[in-house]
């Protein structure tokens, strides 16, 4: 006998943020995603790496973020379903919400321990996407298993993680400059941070969003945008971007937070150097030991285990181990989970072209070749509020243009989709200044008895004429 | 850092090239012939398109490492141009010759912005569906994606024959012959 509908309502998480976050059972399968292997480790995850180092509320997890943009993508299909009733659009989100709200979900399962950083400290650029896309089609896997039990085919979700999703106004829910991610994660590492610069107007951002198009398309729906009204979106849009400005100023990029991020880098730096040399202190987890030597690409069963809660475990270890030739690894160690000073800054400005950054990059790794890429850490911290293309380049090159404008930028529509839309920075001084600027927040961190030999590089690079510096083979 | 050498490397190699489009339909050929950039691209109106590589076009301008210079005509084009800063970067961190890719980049620097966009948007499309699909298959997406160039598609295919048995991994230095 099948339970009276009062009892059958799915279930109900609470959240700090966006208050109740209900899960209808007509979408089951989202528990039952949640409830696998592959989601629940996102617990063990941190949002924000090693930055409650600083601000020691931001202990939140990937799991609590993930299940945030799952909320916000599913508010926003339900707005657009019901602003745009027996349409090509609602047809479109009746056809294809399920891998929508999957993809939102599981956005994040394929981040390693510690987030971003630990991309940073293997320098393989986005692989939490590519980790992602493969979790979801990994055939033997959980997430692959209820998927293809509810009817959706893993590939359309992936696709929706890849940027390669057929509609491009339901792929921007999840993956643009206007998508449930950011709105999330602004608010909730804001929240947790204790600051108030990630707050803006989501209620009205959420209230004024349609669809659009932009370029030459005959009204080709694949080409449709997540947009904003044009009459009521704007200050809420350009509220985003300086709260995303803010945050990173504040918070992404603090100085303490970059430095313990320095710290972390090159511990797992050290650590990978002796994994390869299978000289790591023997109590070390083998899968931390084979997670190290092989860059983080591990199989899917032994990166379900991969956790931040066993990096910890395998530190402490470091922390400890008496050999000297493990002198520097338990340093770094000890400074990582002790939050003791074991690199100081080297004074250089933080705004130095790309060029020089470069080459500084490379003399440091020549000259001190001896001593590894374990004593130092320059971090190449750049940034702009908001990736849009700029309209001075509408005139010299209208194709390039067109091609940015579709990547990247916010639309701004009157909501009828046979109508062109417009790139946001077209009508707002605020997008246009924000476009041209760069944040610059290059900042080297070095063992102190690196500091003499470091200073001098940096003096010796900032002040050459390029040219004549002493590196041609 | 790999991205803004590469585009030293490329310019080392090629002087000048005109419009964004031509820069990124050459990029994505050569990383799709094994010349990593480090980018990852997409699909957009005008065919494979890489926001990283955007990014990277954007930083080299900013810091004057990369110059756009009108060229008058009807219509202008437009050129890029590398500042000897961004070329000495080649000199200095490279081994001081030409890529060993430098012929391709040169034979394609040499088409028309509209067949590089056939032959990227070609390769962009024989990668995503994978190997077994049929040319046939393949030229439908094609039509239904790009009516406007489709005479150009035997040509790429063509072309793209041709440089799969000229520039192979040895002969473009990413593979070396023990």
């Amino acid at each position: 006998m099948s339970a009276p509908p009062y009892y059958n309502r799915g279930r109900v998480f609470r959240d700090p943020v966006h208050g109740l976050i209900p899960i209808n059972n007509k979408d089951g399968f989202l528990t039952e995603l949640i409830d696998t292997p592959e989601f629940q480790r996102l617990h063990r995850v941190r949002q924000l790496g090693v930055a409650s180092l600083t601000f020691p509320g931001t202990d939140h997890s990937r799991f609590c973020h993930s299940l945030g943009v799952l909320h916000i993508a599913c508010r926003i299909l339900e707005l657009l379903r019901s602003r745009y009733p027996d349409s090509v659009v609602s047809n479109q989100i009746d056809s294809h919400n399920q891998s929508i709200k999957a993809a939102a979900l599981l956005h994040d399962i394929g981040h390693g321990p510690f987030s971003h950083l630990m991309e940073r400290a293997f320098d393989v650029g986005k692989d939490h996407e590519e980790r992602t896309k493969t979790m979801i089609s990994h055939p033997t896997g959980g997430i692959y298993r209820v998927l293809n039990s509810a009817g959706i085919d893993p590939k359309k979700a992936a696709e929706v993680i890849d940027h390669k999703f057929q509609f491009l106004f339901l792929q921007d829910i999840v993956s643009s400059q206007l998508d449930a991610d950011r709105m999330d994660y602004l608010i909730r590492d804001s929240h947790f941070a204790g600051v108030n610069y990630g707050v803006f107007d989501l209620e009205w951002i959420l209230n004024s969003l349609c669809v659009g198009s932009y370029a030459d398309h005959d009204g080709d729906p694949h080409l449709w945008r997540l947009c904003l009204d044009n009459k009521r979106g704007l200050q809420a849009a350009e509220q985003l971007i300086l709260a995303r400005q803010h945050m990173s100023l504040q918070v992404y990029y603090h100085k303490s937070t970059r430095r313990w991020e320095a710290v972390f880098l090159c511990l797992i730096r050290e650590a990978e150097r002796l994994a390869l040399q299978d000289d790591l202190p023997d109590q070390t987890p083998e899968l931390v030991k084979t997670y190290l030597k092989d860059k983080g690409r591990v199989n899917h069963d032994q990166f379900l285990r991969m956790d931040e809660a066993l990096m910890v475990h395998a530190f402490s270890i470091w922390r400890d181990a008496p050999a000297t030739k493990h002198r520097w690894l338990a340093n770094l160690a000890s400074g990582f989970l002790d939050r003791k000073k074991v690199l100081i800054r080297v004074e250089m400005p933080e705004d130095i072209p790309a060029d020089k950054e470069a080459i500084l990059r490379e003399r440091l790794k020549t000259e001190l070749k001896e001593h590894g890429n374990s004593h130092w850490e320059l971090d190449a911290g750049e940034f702009t509020p908001y990736k849009g293309p700029n309209p001075t380049t509408k005139k010299t090159d209208k194709e390039g243009y067109t091609d940015s404008v579709l990547a990247n930028s916010i639309l701004l529509s009157n909501g009828k989709t046979n109508e062109q839309a417009t790139p946001v920075a077209e009508v707002s001084k605020i997008f246009q200044t924000l476009i041209d600027h760069r944040f610059r927040l290059r900042r080297l961190y070095c063992d102190a008895s690196l500091k003499n030999e470091i200073d001098k590089i940096v003096k010796d690079t900032l002040t050459s004429s390029q040219l004549d510096l002493p590196l041609t083979p | 850092m790999n991205t803004l050498f590469q585009l030293a490397a490329l310019f080392d190699a090629v002087t000048e090239i005109e419009g964004r489009k031509k820069l990124q339909k050459t990029v994505h050929i050569l990383q799709e012939f094994g010349v990593s950039f480090g980018v990852g691209f997409g699909y957009h109106h005008y065919g494979p398109f890489s926001e990283q590589l955007q990014d990277c076009l954007q930083i080299a301008q900013h810091d004057l490492l990369i110059m756009e210079t009108e060229v008058p005509g009807q219509p202008p084009t437009f050129r890029f141009k590398a500042d000897k800063r961004l070329i000495g970067l080649w000199k200095i961190l490279g081994d001081g010759s030409p890529p060993k890719w430098a012929e391709f980049a040169n034979e394609l620097n040499r088409k028309s912005p509209r067949d590089l966009e056939t032959i990227s948007t070609l390769v962009y499309l024989e990668k995503l569906r994978g190997i077994g699909t049929s040319t046939n298959q393949i030229d439908e997406e094609f039509k239904s994606l790009k009516p406007h160039l489709f005479d150009r598609l035997e040509p790429a295919r063509k072309n793209l024959i041709e440089f799969r048995q000229k520039y192979s991994p040895v002969e473009l230095g990413i593979l070396q012959v023990a």
